[in-house]
């Protein structure tokens, strides 16, 4: 069959380049030359230049640095600091105990970073210490560290999002707003796991030795305010519809640099560092997207993307088993590459697929985060099992062992998130 | 050595461009969002902070591969063993003739531009080969930064090459 035979060819070019280590982006771009000198007699440099200098340069792209921005000043704060404080007094009592601030660390500042590898480093550089300190089950603080701090890439402002709102061409507010709930929900499964994991490990899980009057509570998570507000204002700005998603980034950015001036963290120095750091992250996706956007052009001239639609509405696929044929093509694919390049490669073969398939399209865009998060804290390659090795010296099998739990936990979500799409749909359905 | 000086100013410029042009793109977006509250609306912005998102991330590439911000897939690299060094010049080999390639393009995309005396078809009506230089810059910047890597890799010794893989 023709349309295998083909793919074979890409997938073959593909993994040439990628395998051996040419740089994601521009192997995109080494694919799609391939497939337009087979497929079409237009000139492929030129279209490769135009398709790149029209969607480098466009309006919708412009949240991603800002959001990522808005990260790298806080990064430059005192904020996961005052953010652990604040939590302690109300956690401790928890069954599971300040395991649970790894969680809510994770989800707090999800809120307010796009990367699972920030929220990652930065929560993690406060509570792996405090958590040791306290005699906690190391194998716990690693595993929910991991787990939650995929929620990173969930709960808005998410730099996954935005590469798949573009990919799309689907709002990215709508997408932000359906990220919500979800993320949430998958926050209290993995409180939930660590409650239910404390009634059994009594022994490795110390309750608090806090025993604060509620006014003492209330006086140490006056340090959460600012963040709280931060949040607000990033979100409900666009939940209002006050902001465009560009807009509240901007609005983040001005807050940021708010709270780290009341904190007085700002000098010209960090100023122009977290400037220059985030340019580095936004040409690093922005080569990928660059990638992205002259493969999906060629993929057009191949016709490999209409055919698979074709092939996948004429097997009767059900929506449910082309969803599972998905997440095992996800996983597989995430666990080399990183969830923003898995999307972007993907896209132009998959958009039509469920389109076809009739698929709610914001929805999925939850459902592939949803996969490419399990992705994340998959051996061989990881993410965040990376970014924790870095910070824990643990072995890679270590890690990953104590990850699996949320692991399962995440698939667990995946399940309900199918069974209950409006977990996803329903808060942009009400913004309307 | 001179040479060296001269292409490590060349990547810091490109980064010095890209964070200006990150600083200038808040401004823009603060001001609509301003002058939209105010009711009224200032045209053509919205196609001016396109050119400076292009131009926040054409100057970015090449700071961000001298900087190693770039990502690839190291998993295969990574057992090579003895191999290792000649997989690291092919790959970056190949990498730099798509670099080369993506300049050459961007070149004479803006030279057509030029010659047509092109015109955004937006409302901001600027001429396009101007607002297209940062790219041409850019592209050749980053096919510049691959070949370094491409003839450093040569004279690198096969222990030397390691894991750069960065998390994101």
């Amino acid at each position: 069959m023709e349309l295998i035979a083909l793919s074979l060819i890409f997938l073959f070019v593909l993994f040439l380049l990628l395998g051996l280590g040419v740089w994601v982006g521009l192997a995109m771009m080494g694919v799609a030359w391939v497939a337009m000198l087979i497929f079409t007699d237009k000139p492929t440099g030129d279209a490769m230049t135009m398709v790149i200098w029209s969607h480098s340069t466009s309006w919708t792209l412009t949240a991603l640095p800002l959001f990522i921005w808005m990260g790298e000043i806080l990064f430059r704060t005192r904020l996961s600091d005052d953010m652990f404080r604040g939590l302690l007094p109300w956690l401790g009592k928890l069954p599971g105990g300040l395991l649970h601030t790894n969680i809510a660390g994770c989800t707090l500042f999800a809120a307010i970073s796009g990367s699972s590898a920030a929220t990652l480093t930065t929560v993690g550089k406060m509570s792996i210490p405090e958590l040791r300190k306290r005699n906690y089950s190391e194998k716990m603080i690693i595993g929910t560290l991991a787990g939650a701090s995929t929620l990173g890439l969930m709960i808005p402002p998410s730099l996954t999002l935005i590469i798949y709102g573009v990919a799309t061409n689907e709002s990215i507010t709508k997408l932000f707003m359906a990220g919500i709930l979800p993320g949430i929900l998958l926050a209290i499964f993995f409180m939930l796991y660590i409650a239910v994991w404390s009634k059994f490990n009594k022994d490795k899980a110390p309750n608090s030795e806090s025993n604060m009057t509620f006014m003492e509570k209330m006086h140490e998570s006056r340090l959460l305010i600012p963040l709280l507000l931060l949040i607000g204002a990033v979100i409900g700005s666009m939940y209002s519809g006050l902001a465009t998603a560009t807009e509240a980034a901007a609005i983040g950015v001005l807050g940021a640099f708010a709270l780290a001036g009341v904190q007085g963290s700002i000098t010209l120095k960090t100023f122009i560092e977290s400037l220059l750091s985030a340019c580095r992250t936004s040409a690093m996706i922005a080569l990928i997207l660059m990638g992205a956007s002259f493969l999906s052009l060629a993929m057009g001239y191949t016709g490999l993307p209409r055919a698979m639609a074709h092939s996948i509405s004429d097997l009767q696929l059900s929506p449910l088993s082309l969803l599972l044929a998905l997440t095992v093509f996800y996983i597989i694919i995430g666990m080399f590459l990183d969830g923003i390049s898995s999307v972007l490669l993907t896209m132009a073969v998959v958009e039509p697929m469920i389109r076809a398939a009739g698929i709610d399209v914001i929805w999925f865009g939850i459902f592939i985060v949803v996969i490419v998060e399990m992705a994340q804290i998959t051996p061989p390659v990881g993410f965040n099992l990376f970014v924790l090795q870095g910070i824990t010296k643990h072995e890679m099998g270590y890690i990953a062992k104590a990850a699996l739990p949320m692991f399962m936990i995440m698939l667990l979500f995946a399940i309900v998130l199918i069974v209950f799409p409006d977990i996803a749909t329903f808060l942009p359905r009400s913004m309307m | 050595m001179n040479a060296r000086k001269l292409i490590n100013g060349l990547y810091k410029v490109n980064g010095f461009l890209a964070a200006l042009s990150l600083f200038t793109l808040l401004l823009i977006v603060i001001l609509q969002m301003i002058s939209r509250w105010a009711g009224s609306s200032i045209p053509g912005l919205t196609t001016y902070a396109g050119y400076i998102m292009g131009s926040l991330s054409f100057f970015g590439l090449s700071y961000a591969f001298f900087h190693q911000s770039h990502i690839r897939v190291n998993l295969l690299l990574d057992h090579f063993g003895r191999y290792r060094k000649a997989a690291e010049i092919w790959s970056s080999g190949l990498t730099a003739i798509i670099a080369i390639l993506l300049s050459y393009y961007t070149i004479k995309m803006v030279y057509v531009s030029y010659a047509i005396h092109e015109i955004s078809q937006a409302q901001d009506a600027s001429y396009i080969w101007i607002v297209q230089l940062p790219m041409a810059f850019g592209m050749v910047s980053l096919a510049i930064a691959t070949l370094d890597i491409f003839i450093k890799n040569f004279s690198t010794k096969n222990e030397d090459f390691t894991s750069s893989t960065t998390a994101h």
